[in-house]
């Protein structure tokens, strides 16, 4: 009978998988009272071994106990009867349960010396705990460090997605992240806006934040080469370019910037807000034809995508007349330049396209817009009436006909509901949303007027999302795969210099896989699922960017110590591998993957058989290979 | 079959200890590998073309010969494309003016032009329709299996070619999808890890004889976990350890690739007719991959997309280029496979999920229609029009559906029949579990339209 399992706060659980003796831990080691005999679990054995050390019969050897701290039960500091029956009465007859360490496995609170602890089995928790805090961490954000896992474990996940989902984590003096953010400027450069997309899933502390973020941004998918075109091809009144290449991307990259910083601050918003950053930014005014959706030769490509991909789903619950009349409502949204106090006022006066004070924003041209009176899901239980307005009279009033959906289809359809809560479960989740959950989301989402940060909390709280059923049922995108293998191995000491120095990396190799952020084409966004991506050249591609990271950067990563201050031993290749596979997968390896790990690690670069010797000259490469190695396994492709 | 293929990935030595098999990833069924024994290897080369959006057929091999193809008004407004401006087939149909180096195989006759084919209850969606040509399970939009895929797996002289067949796209073409995992190179020109000294270490070896292997390739060739994408993955990790190994066992040198027979494939060093056309230079590329690994590796089967068809708006201003393209593709193709004897055992397909409709949109373009025209060139194929001329087609046909698309005369699993047949040399059990119940398929759609001679 076991009453409880054991965890552990100790950091240096890592290292239990090795399932070597408790000597890694320095001074008295960690352990739970009651657990006489030493085997991880408090039950009635222990008080049988107990007796059988205290009482055994002549000419048999007392059973052995080498942490007799584990068996002052009542800490009473001496072993005897008492402490037996303690135990006992606290298993069969609800009487008190053990002093503290109990049940948790710490060290002795109340060490007199009386008695001591020799020795323990390596302290801590169960392969299971660090294994879920590993799911919490690769679904919740861009996969574990092993500094993370460790404070995680220590705190648990309920705390940290709290800490997560409420905000109070923030990245205040995460001086990585600011030196790294301090040589970019991704509201003038687009590579540069690239490469702080990658900086912040890497090093934020706000890691469901950031991995929201990018959930939204192919959500809302805009494309920023379309961005850049329209301003390099503009011409003023002479038919004079207005701007010129560079400055047609300088543009491009403030516009897209600007909207994403939008969809990352709202990110655990409202849907109401996040649906309007989109709606009403320059890129997807520009991106979906907005600018040229008037009065007089309605286009309808933002009202259909808007219905069919941000907002109730296709062809659910709504049908070709409903984009037509949608279309209409939109008319006159266009973009114009501003004085920068202006910029988000729609009503606003605009400025020539030539002036260059003016700022591009959102704008509604009440020229080009239809005043005749619509009608939307028209027959429908939540047809939206849109009377007709005279023009002469109130000519702003026009822009509300769009409002007045978009805000029906945020925070009241069904639909809506439905559609974006599937996508979220399936992010966090499962392909295929458990009815369950799905039910308590779109529950949450009605109840809320679509509070993201009620529909997330209820996903990430939910047994469905902490549970262990559907672990590992996820294959990671091209971008979740590689911001996850820089930060792998990072125990927070990689300096920015070298974080620095993987961005064009990551760039390149997400352009050879499609998969560069911001310049899908087609408004449907990356395929959000990474099973379609997984063929020869994309799995190629992958463990090349793990060998540009760990073989050829990876002195940045100060490996050496990464183990050391973790208490292995840098001659032994077992420790090593135990350690890292530990690090990158706990719960999730085998004795083959150790095994080969090992042998990976008894070989010299080019293979030869060669003892590890950490003086050696090539033990740096050799660690950075095998680190390399390990973090291409199966295992990392999945989450 | 006593062991599924795949398990043989996982077995690889164990194979190559019966002395049929290479220790790399050559890994066919052991009944395959035993009749191949017998049978000897394949020398029938097959390259599927995917024209990905949706390829107008009507203004592909335009039918003049239907008067409401001509009413212009009605039909065509902007888009229409007379005869004088058209390359005449027969009297009755006439290729697009951009196809005109595709003329020149269909002058040698090696150049079948098969309109109006289809399937029945055509979707309009691409994803549908895509998934259907390239499953060949019409209806059966989840089977994520394809029928080169199924070729692949289970025609017996494959079974001693070390690459039997490769998606050379972005990613695997839902054609060679299935239970044997196939090679996927979207750039052949680059595949390699990067490492130089190490990678031998790295890739190392797959187990073997109660070996556990070695490296990636021993990691990924342990018994996988239950997790539902676990055995994908290390399958398709062991494909591609194998194929860095056997690329470079075979000094397959991409960016020194010289082409025989006068082909150019144009690039962005050397774009020829095509200056900043970074779609068509992929393309081509990825053309020039495929036959190079059929000359250096003895590659089979490969699969290619072009993309850009969706022309909703604009048509004109697009759809030439990337019909030039084809052309351009399908006559370097000939070029260069002649100069070295393998045309004359060569098929190309090109396929596209549907036409578009007959009349133009608003936009100067088209929407998703239904039957499509098809290529199918080679050294050995029977030349010429098919389903395009009077016998076949009466005015109005182009409205034969709904009054606004094209009906069609064939089913396009009578063609890749007549292919796995007529060129392949397919066995006729085996045609029905490449093209699942083509057998029990009857009426005019599935008869033969006579490709091979």
């Amino acid at each position: 009978m076991t009453r409880h399992g054991l965890r552990c706060l100790s950091v240096v659980l890592l290292t239990l998988s090795v399932g070597t003796s408790g000597t890694l831990c320095a001074g008295s080691p960690a352990f739970t009272r009651g657990d006489i005999n030493a085997d991880l679990e408090v039950d009635v054995s222990d008080a049988v071994y107990l007796l059988g050390h205290l009482f055994a019969p002549i000419g048999t050897t007392p059973n052995p106990i080498a942490c007799a701290d584990a068996a002052d039960v009542n800490d009473d500091e001496s072993l005897d009867v008492a402490d037996a029956v303690n135990l006992l009465s606290y298993l069969f007859i609800a009487g008190p349960p053990p002093a503290a360490p109990f049940p948790d496995c710490a060290t002795d609170p109340t060490d007199t010396g009386l008695l001591s602890c020799d020795s323990y089995p390596t302290c801590g928790a169960p392969p299971s705990a660090l294994a879920d805090v590993a799911h919490v961490l690769r679904r919740a954000g861009f996969g574990p460090t092993p500094t993370l896992l460790e404070e995680v474990a220590a705190t648990g996940v309920e705390a940290y997605l709290a800490g997560q989902l409420d905000g109070s984590v923030d990245d205040a003096g995460n001086t990585t992240l600011d030196d790294v953010m301090a040589g970019l400027q991704p509201y003038e450069d687009i590579e540069h806006l690239y490469r702080s997309q990658f900086a912040l899933a890497i090093l934020s502390r706000q890691q469901l934040r950031e991995t929201l973020t990018d959930f939204w941004e192919n959500h809302f998918n805009t494309y920023i080469f379309k961005i850049r075109n329209h301003f390099r091809n503009l011409e003023g009144p002479a038919g004079e370019d207005i701007y010129t290449s560079d400055e047609g991307n300088v543009i491009a990259a403030y516009l897209e910037a600007t909207e994403n910083q939008l969809l990352r601050d709202k990110a655990l918003g409202s849907f109401h807000d996040l649906l309007l950053a989109s709606a009403t930014g320059v890129p997807m005014l520009i991106y979906l034809d907005s600018i040229q959706n008037i009065s007089a030769d309605a286009n309808e490509n933002y009202a259909r995508e808007v219905l069919e991909l941000h907002t109730m789903g296709d062809d659910n619950g709504y049908n070709q007349d409903d984009v037509e009349e949608l279309a209409r409502c939109f008319t006159g949204w266009t973009i114009a330049r501003k004085a920068p106090a202006d910029v988000g006022d729609p009503l606003a006066p605009t400025l020539p396209v030539t002036d260059d004070t003016g700022e591009w924003s959102f704008h509604f041209d009440s020229a080009n817009h239809d005043y005749d009176a619509k009608t939307i899901f028209e027959g429908t239980f939540y047809q939206i009436d849109i009377p007709a307005i005279d023009p002469l009279i109130d000519p702003d009033a026009g822009l509300q006909d769009g409002l007045i959906v978009l805000e029906w289809l945020a925070k009241s359809s069904t639909q809506t509901a439905e559609f974006i809560s599937t996508k979220l479960i399936q992010k966090f989740v499962n392909e295929t949303p458990p009815p369950a959950l799905l039910a308590n989301c779109i529950g949450t989402w009605l109840a809320t007027e679509g509070d993201m940060h009620a529909v997330i909390t209820t996903i990430l709280e939910s047994p469905e999302f902490l549970g262990t059923d559907h672990r590992m049922t996820l294959v990671k995108t091209p971008f979740e795969y590689m911001m996850a293998s820089v930060r792998a191995l990072n125990d927070g000491s990689v300096p920015a210099s070298t974080i620095t120095d993987l961005l064009p990396d990551a760039r390149n190799q997400l352009s050879r896989l499609g998969n560069r952020p911001f310049t899908w084409n087609d408004p449907d966004g990356y395929p959000p699922f990474g099973v379609d991506q997984l063929g020869t050249s994309h799995l190629m591609e992958r463990m090349r960017f793990n060998l540009e990271v760990y073989f050829e950067e990876g002195a940045g990563y100060g490996l050496d110590t990464l183990l050391t201050t973790r208490g292995v031993d840098l001659s032994s290749e077992v420790e090593i591998a135990t350690a890292i596979l530990g690090m990158l997968y706990p719960g999730l390896t085998d004795s083959i993957d150790l095994e080969l790990s090992v042998d990976f690690l008894s070989r010299d670069v080019s293979g030869s058989i060669s003892p590890l010797d950490p003086t050696a000259p090539d033990f740096a490469e050799r660690l950075q290979q095998f680190c390399a190695f390990a973090v291409s396994f199966p295992q990392s492709f999945q989450q | 079959m006593a062991i599924h293929r795949r398990e043989f990935l996982r077995l690889g030595a164990a194979g190559a200890t019966l002395g049929l098999l290479s220790p790399l990833f050559r890994v066919p069924f052991l009944n395959q590998a035993v009749h191949a024994a017998t049978l000897g290897p394949s020398s029938k080369r097959l390259i599927f073309v995917f024209l990905r959006g949706g390829n107008d057929s009507l203004n592909t091999v335009i039918p003049h010969g239907d008067a409401d193809y001509n009413d212009t008004a009605d039909a065509r407004p902007t888009l229409y494309i007379p005869p004088s401006e058209s390359i005449d087939l027969n009297g009755f149909c006439a290729l697009h003016p951009q196809l005109d180096k595709a003329h020149e195989l269909f002058l040698a006759n090696e150049l079948a032009v098969i309109h109006r084919v289809a399937y029945p209850n055509q979707s309009r969606s691409h994803f549908s329709s895509q998934q259907y040509w390239e499953n060949s399970v019409p209806g059966d939009v989840g089977l994520e299996e394809g029928w080169l895929n199924r070729l692949i797996a289970n025609h017996d002289p494959f079974a001693t070619h070390e690459f039997p067949g490769a998606s050379i796209a972005s990613r695997v073409q839902t054609a060679f999808k299935g239970d044997l995992p196939i090679p996927q190179f979207s750039n052949l020109n680059d595949y390699h890890l990067n490492i130089g000294a190490g990678t031998a270490k790295f890739i190392g070896a797959a187990p073997s004889g109660g070996s556990d292997g070695s490296g990636i390739l021993g990691v990924f060739g342990a018994t996988p976990d239950a997790f539902p994408f676990d055995t994908a993955i290390r399958d398709n990790g062991l494909v591609m350890g194998h194929s860095l190994d056997a690329l470079e066992v075979a000094g397959v040198d991409a960016n020194n690739y010289v082409p025989g027979g006068g082909a150019t494939y144009p690039s962005s060093s050397e774009p020829g007719d095509f200056v900043d056309d970074g779609r068509a230079w992929t393309f081509f590329r990825r053309l020039r991959n495929g036959v190079q690994l059929m000359k250096e590796v003895d590659l089979q089967v490969f699969g290619v997309d072009l993309s850009g068809f969706d022309t909703h708006g604009n048509q004109a201003g697009g759809h030439g280029e990337l019909l030039h393209g084809v052309a351009h593709g399908l006559r370097s193709l000939k070029q260069d496979l002649e100069s070295s004897g393998m045309w004359n055992d060569t098929v190309v397909v090109v396929a596209s999920e549907f036409g578009r409709t007959s009349r133009e949109n608003g936009n100067e373009g088209t929407d998703h229609g239904e039957a499509g025209a098809m290529f199918v060139a080679g050294g050995n194929v029977n030349g010429g029009v098919y389903n395009g001329d009077a016998s076949t087609w009466s005015t109005g046909d182009i409205y034969g559906v709904n009054d606004k698309y094209l009906s069609h005369l064939t089913d396009f699993r009578t063609v890749y029949g007549e292919i796995l047949t007529g060129h392949m040399g397919v066995p006729t059990p085996l045609i029905d579990t490449v093209v699942p119940g083509l057998d029990s398929l009857t009426g005019p759609a599935y008869d033969p339209v006579g490709l091979f001679l």
